[in-house]
């Protein structure tokens, strides 16, 4: 089945079925290795010339250190996609770069409402979209940069609920 | 010209007070004009977050740690990242405080200056001289207000008392008194029951409200006087003095508590009413005396503060804050009601005639450029559309004044902060001083085009959308 899809910034939308299902994916801007894994592998260098023996002598320091490394490394987010199927539902998906994926459905009938809200996050303020599903709290995701969010949004509400005109949307 | 305001203040709703009603209209009234508003405040319990208001005024609900009385822990630099951040992506001209009690909106009007932008000040209550929390309250205020645009005040005792502590320049201090929608206090005199003279008193139970006068004097007006009965409403840490003096007076049937009144059903208490009691052992203004005329209520209230300026004469009866002096002010005001020697249900009209808009526009010619003083009280009652054109006609001028000013030179900012006394003029010093690197430190880390930029609300289009589509449904009810 021919699938269009287009591109913007870290966005990727696919239109599976034209109007009836839409799969949002948004890519982590954040490198697997970063600066601050540049500055560990160098301090790490420069311990292992200046005195080698302190290496051999903590082995299960060296050890741990590692290991919770490799293990940080494990749980960064690779990306998260957003599939939304006409009168089935909604599934959240999260992929690491260990190759884990952690998902979650919501089924159409729980669904309330899709809505981009702001919030406060440490020293800023990050809008996200909130699916409000009915007798719980509601299940944020997706923080990102607002032109990606007004996509995912709007193609969200448009399969969802096509009966609704939005009015304070500019098209 | 269109300003994006911000107010920040730790008194916001759900905190039920005259400031936060003080915010909000004065709010509404420069969103109609045009001008983005926004709210700072602290989070109430689990109301974190940004929420919106009507007309689209936006409330950020800051998590702070809360200490007594919703104010907040005054840590200095923790607040400034935050604040930064929600000043540039809402793109704030002017940030304006309110409350001498609220350190959110000392620490909000040292940062904006720091970061250039114009701030102003709005002092809602009287302060002592004397006791420890006084003196150091007076110096905070002398060290916020040494460097800020502009200073309101809600009276001129309100003015006064600011001059003196925070050693201003009366020039630079003006008078807009509180507003009051005249039209949702109508008075409704065949509410009252006709075979009791009914005493309303609603106000927060805190000690400074008098509520110690109140429980000493109700007794005796209830023993002297057979056909005279009580309504309470309102809440605080007093109340249970009163619910001990009806115990033990055994009032039950004369002293009704309703406990804490929304504002929408404060109307309808008021209606009940024929006289209404107010024992306030300190108040810059006395808005709840306006509203209770307004309703048709003769008033009696202690001498304090600003109250002698509110209303005239003929409506009111004054006591000392005391309680012998307040027994005769009260006989005195139940006497006028048995033999109808006033007509309290006329006081709206009366108001409305001496108080006309011509009246107010000759005291209006009197304001100039620098904005001198500004003696307000006429549209307080005389009705929502001249209180709204007068307000924010008012406080346009206040912002047009400011934003004409250059923004001061750090070193012009050092002198003014070192002038503030031997000591504490150093130690100010050094706060502002490192005030201004955190600000670099923090325009490095995170800097100006990092931050996006709020989505502005479309007020047009919801206006529109409300006026075609909610007026035909309102008229077919």
């Amino acid at each position: 089945m021919p699938t269009k899809s287009y591109t913007k910034e870290n966005l990727t939308c696919h239109v599976l079925v034209e109007n009836n299902s839409l799969e949002y994916i948004v890519k982590s801007p954040v490198p697997l290795f970063g600066v601050v894994d540049l500055l560990l592998g160098l301090s790490a260098a420069i311990v292992s010339w200046t005195s080698p023996s302190l290496v051999h002598t903590h082995p299960r320091w060296v050890a741990a250190i590692a290991l919770i490394w490799i293990w940080s490394k494990y749980k960064t987010i690779h990306h998260e996609s957003l599939l939304v199927m006409r009168d089935i539902g909604i599934q959240v998906k999260t992929v690491y770069w260990g190759g884990s994926v952690v998902s979650k459905f919501i089924s159409r009938r729980d669904i309330e409402d899709v809505v981009i809200n702001e919030g406060i996050n440490f020293w800023q303020i990050k809008s996200y979209i909130a699916i409000l599903v009915k007798d719980q709290e509601k299940m944020n995701l997706l923080p990102s940069l607002r032109p990606v969010l007004l996509d995912v949004y709007q193609g969200t509400r448009s399969v969802l609920f096509p009966a609704q005109q939005s009015l304070f949307l500019k098209k | 010209m269109l300003y994006n305001i911000c107010m920040v203040s730790d008194f916001f709703y759900p905190n039920m007070g005259g400031v936060e009603s003080h915010l909000y209209l004065l709010s509404q009234c420069l969103i109609l004009r045009g001008h983005k508003v926004i709210i700072i405040t602290h989070a109430y319990g689990n109301r974190t977050g940004v929420r919106y208001l009507t007309n689209g005024l936006k409330v950020y609900y800051v998590p702070t740690l809360v200490i007594h009385n919703e104010a907040t822990l005054p840590t200095i630099y923790g607040f400034f990242p935050l604040f930064r951040n929600i000043l540039i992506r809402e793109s704030i001209n002017i940030v304006h405080g309110h409350g001498a009690f609220s350190s959110l909106c000392h620490e909000g009007i040292l940062h904006s200056k720091t970061m250039g932008l114009k701030a102003c000040f709005t002092d809602h209550s009287l302060f002592g001289f004397a006791d420890a929390s006084s003196i150091l309250t007076n110096k905070l205020l002398k060290f916020t207000l040494s460097d800020i645009d502009h200073v309101i005040c809600v009276s001129h005792t309100s003015k006064e008392n600011t001059v003196l502590r925070a050693a201003l320049s009366p020039r630079n201090v003006s008078v807009i008194p509180n507003a009051v929608v005249a039209s949702q206090f109508q008075p409704d005199p065949s509410a009252a029951d006709p075979n009791w003279i009914t005493i309303v008193v609603i106000s927060r139970q805190v000690y400074r409200k008098g509520m110690d006068l109140l429980v000493a004097v109700i007794p005796r007006i209830c023993s002297m006087y057979h056909n005279v009965r009580f309504i309470i409403g309102g809440d605080g840490p007093k109340r249970i003095d009163l619910e001990q003096m009806r115990e033990k007076h055994l009032l039950h049937d004369r002293v009704e508590l309703l406990g804490p009144v929304k504002h929408h059903q404060v109307r309808n208490i008021l209606i009940q009413g024929n006289i209404f009691l107010n024992t306030s052992l300190t108040e810059a203004f006395c808005i709840a005396i306006v509203e209770a005329a307004c309703a048709g209520l003769l008033v009696v209230s202690t001498k304090v503060g600003g109250v002698p300026e509110v209303l005239p004469s003929h409506m009111i009866n004054y006591a000392m804050p005391e309680e012998d002096d307040l027994m005769i002010a009260v006989s005195k005001a139940i006497q006028m009601i048995k033999i109808g020697e006033v007509d309290p249900s006329r006081f709206n009209d009366e108001l409305k005639d001496m108080y006309s808009w011509s009246n107010v526009a000759e005291r209006t010619e009197k304001v100039n450029h620098a904005l001198h003083d500004i003696y307000f009280y006429a549209h307080l009652i005389s009705g929502l559309n001249i209180s709204i054109c007068i307000y924010i006609y008012i406080s346009r001028q206040v912002y047009d004044s400011i934003s004409q000013s250059q923004p001061s030179p750090l070193i012009e900012r050092l002198r003014r902060y070192y002038g503030c006394g031997l000591y504490a003029g150093k130690i100010f010093c050094m706060v502002m001083a490192l005030d201004y690197l955190f600000w670099r430190f923090l325009e490095f880390v995170f800097p100006k085009d990092s931050i996006e930029r709020a989505q502005p609300f479309p007020y047009k289009r919801y206006r529109d959308y409300v006026d075609k589509v909610e007026e035909p449904k309102a008229q077919l009810k």
